[in-house]
């Protein structure tokens, strides 16, 4: 009888066969926690096209911006383990648990890597018309009438950019959280505020067409995409090597197998050809990672951010 | 300029096979919804919300787009057959529709409507059209503390200009930004008001408190109450819609009036159809030479609040898509539309998606038009549909609203909160409390707390900066005079109500729209 | 009709209540931070004051007029709200069609009677449309029917 209930039971679509070399199963969603536009959400649309041609099934982008990523990074934190939803976020990821106290989950125990997919620079970005054309004029204004910086959001990459820009500097500078990299470069491009690390893809159109201007690239090379804009290590900021990278992750309790099926599946088309021509102008260095390298990655990333936000003093 | 050209964009992009079918498809869907009383528009968008995910994003928004104006349009049929508004903004139609029904001209009525609809969506369109791009460069000048100021000048006319008490509006206002606030804060990720339950952690869904607030609630209300429709057959026959010749040349300024009133109140968010038919409807009778004929047929009263209506669903788009400010729920829900497909709403939408602005636009002609010719000679099939017996239809909406609810998550704790909504909403009937302020609250007050608190990191903690900044505060003391308005009419009509009470109060809750 | 608006006092009453309770717990679990750089129970706590505020507006305007009857139902409400609560119940355990015919079936005992006849239609309709829109065709993952054993 049993039997024949159970044979009902999968003619009817029930049983979830969870063998990873049938995955997916049905549509998968990936999170981006950060507003449309932004470059995390950008990267990841350009990446699903060519996964639902992999599993032939449909790709769900759910912007769930918020909380430095953290709202969004909490909704995966509680899905169903069976790789159908999945988080592509940034190194936020490691940094905001530094600041951000009451989290409701462990970023160690609650989520398993999947790929590290690669990173980009950052830019400091101001208005076209803002009165300074060098990063120089920017920090001696701001101490004249104090200037508002732009994050993508408290505990960010971003976020702790500015402040170990601005610690560096001396410069006077108070931070104004957004949702993303989108909302923060509408904030520059309104005169809200006076600057922005932004990614290349983040500011986008508004850099070729003057509405934006890149002060300087944080770290200490320039980069290919803006060969004329110095890098702060040129301009005697030796220590704001930041870069933010990207990365997938899944529910802990993932099956391994169909971690590993994923991951190779990424590493696939961040070798494609094509799919490298669309972003390098995006100033996307790819990498190619592996579940395990990457756990390794993120446990020692978030001691090392913890510890910087304790000398810093970063808090709320 | 290259306006023409971007016209000429959208209609290529409308008049794709693929999206005439789709706005068809959301057209008729949305008659049907407005024609059957108590199916909400915002019910109906959020059952079919799931199915956008596999749709061009343009094509997903007209097709929703679609229902939202359909309803309006469907929704007068109840009105004057049954003297049951089948959307709230059809409500004050019943005033004059339903008395035009029983002396035999039903069918007129109808007609008319549906003329008057359509009037007043294309004079929506045209300013659609016009002011958005406009209204989009000057939104680049507005920082938090102007979408803050305009936040709460939309939930302070939402509250107060409706019918009903100020003070109950506004309290609803206030619960719907609390009920906002469960889940996690988007400043600092500090989880709220969850009480512990884990699925609440991304907050209350918009979904579970329309459908509870409204379906349910409203479903509880109409149980034994709600009687089969009894038409006459015979005042529904081609033959018998044609209007006078009196009643066209009676019909050209009042047409023109609500059209001009419904644009200005779809374009504030907040306020949108409903507001603009009762207002209008209160327009036409304050100056009209023979204001007795009001309340028994008189057709102006059905024309410029239909014509309103209309008009105000369709600039209702104005801020959804100049500033991505949602002025409902409903416009909210599109605005989930164009996040799902990575657009980002704002003031970089039309320039950055110009296909997408303009084929939106420029679809609403081909689904007005397709609204035009599918209401005139099918009233006969709409009428049929509110013959069905309510104890046959209210389990089956109740099935749907609850199926919607659980597929919009997965999970039957969004059923649990279509339960508990829907015992708030009894109880919001019961202590009468409107509905509509509440899930406009709901709607705003995040994105209301996130430019509070970053406009006063911006002026360094002083309050005055939305009294300083001088499009702030412009929309700050128009906020003003709209609260004292709004006080002192209510007021004065409470003490009309007083002086003529025993005379039967007609006029349905004009503030319960789920918009 | 009643000498005071009883719906009225009692609804702001309500009001105050609840409006104490937001503002409470704000203050107690979240942080109120500054005014320039506002805690997550800055807003919260603002807003609690101001619901008590309008309620008590709302039950002091009350005792000045007199008020009409509540409309409060018994039956309607109890059972349409026992119909969504087994829907939410059995959806996960047992699956769509015995949510769909417990909805149906529970709430239509609003109506007071019995109509054995086209309720039976009506599930059966029910049944048969549901899984074909939201199953079939928008292809969601819901288990039409599941044996809890």
């Amino acid at each position: 009888m049993k039997s024949i209930l159970t044979a009902a039971a999968v003619a009817l679509g029930l049983a979830q066969p969870l063998a990873a070399q049938d995955f997916p199963t049905g549509p998968v969603t990936i999170i981006v926690p950060y507003s449309p536009s932004g470059n995390t959400d950008v990267f990841t649309r350009h990446l699903a096209p060519y996964l639902e041609e992999k599993w032939g099934q449909p790709i769900v982008i759910d912007n769930r911006p918020g909380g430095g990523s953290m709202v969004g990074t909490a909704i995966v934190a509680q899905a169903e383990p069976d790789g159908h939803t999945l988080l592509v976020t940034t190194s936020a990821f490691v940094t905001a648990p530094a600041i951000q106290t009451s989290l409701p989950f462990d970023s160690r125990d609650a989520f398993v890597p999947v790929a590290n997919v690669g990173h980009v620079s950052y830019v400091l970005v101001t208005n076209g018309d803002s009165g300074f054309d060098t990063l120089e004029d920017f920090i001696a204004q701001s101490k004249d009438a104090p200037k508002f910086a732009a994050t993508a959001g408290l505990g960010t990459t971003t976020h702790f950019a500015i402040e170990k820009f601005i610690a560096d500097s001396g410069a006077d500078v108070d931070v104004v959280h957004f949702k993303g990299g989108g909302p923060a470069v509408v904030s520059i491009l309104s005169k809200e505020t006076d600057i922005y690390g932004s990614s290349i893809s983040s500011a986008g159109e508004n850099l070729k067409t003057g509405k934006v201007k890149a002060l300087a690239v944080l770290g200490n090379e320039r980069i290919d995409a803006l060969p004329d804009v110095p890098s702060t290590g040129e301009l005697g900021f030796p220590d704001l090597e930041i870069k933010q990278w990207v990365g997938m992750f899944a529910p802990a309790g993932t099956d391994p197998a169909i971690v590993a099926k994923i991951n190779a599946d990424v590493n696939e088309v961040l070798q494609t050809p094509e799919f490298i021509a669309t972003v390098t102008p995006l100033d996307w260095t790819l990498f190619q990672s592996t579940p395990e390298g990457f756990a390794q990655q993120i446990d020692e990333e978030l001691t090392k951010w913890k510890a910087l936000a304790v000398s810093q003093g970063i808090s709320k | 300029m290259d306006f023409f050209s971007n016209i000429g964009l959208g209609f290529s992009v409308a008049l794709s096979l693929t999206n005439i079918f789709y706005c068809f498809l959301g057209a008729l869907l949305g008659t049907l919804v407005g024609v059957i009383p108590g199916l909400g528009v915002l019910a109906a968008i959020s059952m079919l919300f799931p199915l956008t995910f596999h749709l061009e994003p343009t094509t997903a928004l007209i097709m929703l787009a679609g229902i939202w104006y359909g309803t309006t349009y469907g929704g007068s049929t109840a009105s004057i057959l049954l003297n049951l508004p089948g959307t709230p903004a059809n409500a004050v139609t019943c005033l004059d529709g339903y008395p035009m029904a029983k002396q035999g001209r039903g069918g007129v009525a109808l007609f008319m409507t549906t003329v008057a609809s359509f009037f007043g969506a294309s004079f929506g369109i045209i300013l659609l059209t016009l002011f958005t791009p406009v209204i989009a460069e000057y939104a680049l000048q507005f920082g938090s503390a102007e979408y803050f100021a305009l936040m709460l000048m939309g939930l302070v006319a939402a509250s107060t200009i409706s019918e009903g008490s100020a003070i109950k509006g506004l309290a609803m206002v206030v619960l719907g930004i609390i009920i906002g606030l469960v889940g996690m804060d988007t400043q600092s990720a500090t989880i709220r008001y969850s009480f512990g339950i884990l699925g609440l952690l991304e907050g209350v869904s918009l979904i579970a408190l329309a459908m509870g607030v409204f379906g349910v609630a409203e479903i509880i209300m109409s149980v034994r109450r709600v009687k089969t429709a009894d038409i006459d057959p015979e005042s529904l026959k081609l033959k018998a819609i044609k209007p006078s010749r009196d009643e066209v040349r009676r019909s050209w300024f009042p047409m023109l009036r609500g059209a001009s009133m419904g644009s200005f109140f779809g374009t504030l968010p907040g306020t949108g159809p409903s507001i603009a038919a009762f207002l209008s409807y209160a327009i036409e009778k304050r100056i009209s030479r023979t204001p007795e004929r009001f309340g028994k047929g008189a057709i102006e009263g059905i024309m410029a609040p239909e014509a309103a209506n209309n008009a105000a669903d369709q600039t209702a788009f104005i801020p959804t898509l100049s500033l991505g400010v949602p002025g409902s729920a409903t416009m909210a829900l599109m605005l989930g539309v164009l996040m799902i497909h990575g657009v980002a709403p704002g003031p970089n939408l039309i320039s950055s998606q110009p296909e997408l602005f303009w084929g939106l636009i420029m679809s609403f002609w081909v689904g007005n038009l397709i609204l035009l010719l599918l209401n005139i000679p099918l009233i006969g099939v709409w009428v049929r549909m509110l013959t069905i017996p309510y104890h046959i239809l209210f389990p089956a909406v109740l099935a749907f609203i609850c199926i919607g609810a659980f597929t919009s998550g997965f999970s039957p704790l969004n059923v649990w909160m279509v339960f508990a909504f829907g015992v708030l909403g009894y109880l919001m009937r019961v202590f009468r409390f409107p509905g509509a302020p509440l899930l406009l609250g709901f709607v705003l007050g995040p994105l209301m707390e996130e430019h509070f608190r970053r406009a006063m990191v911006l002026s360094r903690g002083d309050f005055m900066t939305f009294f300083e900044r001088p499009i702030s505060a412009t929309i700050m003391a128009l906020t003003g005079l709209v609260l004292i308005w709004g006080v002192v009419s209510a007021e004065r009509s409470r003490k009309r109500q007083l002086l003529s009470e025993g005379e039967v109060d007609h006029t349905p809750e004009a503030t319960d729209r789920p918009t | 009709m009643y000498r005071i608006d009883y719906t009225d006092l009692v609804g702001g009453v309500l009001l105050v209540a609840l409006g104490a309770g937001v503002s409470l717990v704000a203050i107690q679990s979240y942080p109120l931070g500054t005014l320039q750089r506002m805690g997550p129970g800055m807003f919260p706590a603002i807003l609690g004051v101001v619901l008590g505020g309008l309620g008590m507006l709302l039950a002091l305007q009350a005792l000045r007029r007199t008020g009409k009857r509540p409309d409060i139902r018994v039956f309607s409400p109890l059972f349409v709200l026992a119909g969504v609560a087994s829907f939410a119940l059995l959806i996960t355990p047992a699956g769509l069609i015995p949510a769909i015919v417990s909805i149906v079936v529970i709430s239509s005992l609003a109506e007071l009677r019995i109509r054995p006849v086209s309720l039976a239609l009506l599930c059966l309709a029910l049944c048969l449309m549901a899984p074909l829109v939201f199953v079939v065709g928008l292809g969601l993952p819901i288990p039409l029917i599941r044996w809890p054993f």
